[in-house]
């Protein structure tokens, strides 16, 4: 059996309960990032799509980069996941 | 005037017989010019008409700048964009002033050649008694500058979609669509500096979702409800934009299909000048350069004996020199 003090979130023995030794609170969950790879492996290709789609509308290549990777961050804070929808659409048009 | 046969070869006119002399006429006809000679008259025309309402719509989404065929502008950093909030541009005694840099990267561009042909069968003509009416070469000759500048007009739409962060939004009686327009406004704003520059660009379908959202009956904020009857100025004057532009044009891109909106559940904001210079800090220009003969528009004409080919040509580029705060919202209606 292992000693009390020596579990996990265990509290010094003798000492009063604080922050350094008390188990952390649950703060709010961050937005959802695609941790799966699947998830990242789709956004990868999508957001590849969206940058080439860009240099092909005629935009130059680091602009289309720069602006590919600003929508990514959006995306990511917003907890959107535009190629979800796509996949839904393309779906529903089988 | 030794030199006139010389003169008159570099108009595209070959006169026959002898030299040509001052005082004397000397005749000549398209039929012994150079193949497509310009045709300088049907260009003036061209450029004396007034400009039709997809040639101001052009001017108003892509303000134009005239340029070389090559031309070169710095790409403005965030250096432009700094404030001494420290206090650092006051100059101590005995010291310099405070030195800063532009370090921002210098573009090579060109403006593009575009242009259309038409071959127009001499049957096809109005004609009185045998002659056929004159003028018809200045009806299709701005017929085809028309249908140049549309394509210009969908290709610059395109650019601008590609340069612009999007966020998508959804009209409803649940919501204020003239609110998410405001947000999009201050996402430029906080990026450029101020409202005075940008302009908000509305697609046709979410114009029409847009009052539809006001004017619905579940809509339970009636208050705003008098959105639905604003005109673009007025909108623009709720936004505190310098205006708002609807495109509601269509196009059709090949025989027998549908017409579909050039612009639909979309809107932009981004910043322009009435009259921009080539590196004033505008999100998107048109450079234009001149083209044989002057001006913006050539037309050439190569007559043969049924038909007759019109060639109407234009030198220009719709370039972004700067994509921070080209802001975009893709529309769902609900």
């Amino acid at each position: 059996m292992t000693h009390p003090s020596l579990r996990k979130g265990a509290r010094v023995l003798g000492a009063k309960a604080t922050t350094a030794n008390h188990p952390p609170t649950p703060t709010k969950m961050a937005k959802k990032k695609p941790t799966d790879p699947v998830d990242t492996a789709k956004a990868d290709a999508y957001y590849e799509a969206l940058r080439a789609s860009k240099i092909a509308a005629g935009l130059r290549a680091e602009d289309a980069a720069s602006v590919t990777a600003a929508q990514r961050a959006e995306d990511e804070a917003a907890g959107a996941e535009p190629w979800a929808s796509e996949e839904a659409e393309e779906a529903a048009q089988a | 005037m030794k030199h006139l046969a010389t003169y008159l070869g570099l108009t595209g006119a070959t006169v026959l017989g002898d030299s040509p002399v001052m005082g004397q006429i000397t005749a000549i006809n398209s039929s012994q010019n150079f193949a497509g000679s310009l045709a300088q008259d049907v260009t003036n025309y061209l450029a004396g008409i007034p400009s039709s309402d997809e040639q101001t719509r052009l001017d108003a989404l892509f303000p134009a700048i005239q340029t070389n065929d090559f031309f070169q502008f710095s790409k403005a950093d965030d250096e432009a964009y700094l404030t001494e909030a420290d206090d650092s541009d006051i100059r101590a005694i005995g010291a310099s002033f405070k030195r800063v840099q532009y370090k921002g990267t210098t573009v090579t561009d060109a403006t593009q050649q575009k242009g259309l042909t038409w071959r127009v069968d001499h049957k096809t003509l109005p004609k009185v008694g045998n002659d056929i009416v004159p003028g018809w070469e200045n009806r299709y000759a701005d017929a085809l500058r028309k249908r140049l500048i549309r394509a210009d007009i969908v290709r610059g739409l395109a650019l601008l979609d590609a340069a612009a962060t999007n966020v998508a939004i959804t009209y409803s009686a649940a919501t204020n669509p003239d609110g998410l327009l405001r947000a999009m406004v201050q996402l430029s704003r906080t990026a450029l500096g101020e409202t005075g520059w940008l302009q908000v660009l509305i697609g046709n379908a979410s114009w029409q979702g847009r009052i539809d959202a006001y004017e619905a009956a579940a809509r339970a904020n009636t208050g705003v409800a008098n959105h639905a009857d604003y005109t673009p100025e007025q909108l623009a004057r709720y936004l505190m934009v310098k205006n708002v532009l609807i495109e509601d044009g269509v196009k059709q891109t090949a025989k027998g299909t549908a017409k579909t909106d050039r612009l639909g559940l979309v809107n932009y904001s981004y910043a322009v000048t009435d009259s921009p210079v080539i590196d004033d800090p505008s999100n998107i220009k048109r450079a234009w350069s001149a083209v044989k003969g002057g001006g913006e528009w050539a037309v050439a004409i190569q007559e043969y004996e049924v038909f007759t080919d019109i060639t109407v040509w234009h030198e220009s580029k719709i370039f972004v020199p700067i994509t921070t705060g080209i802001r975009k919202t893709t529309v769902t209606l609900a």
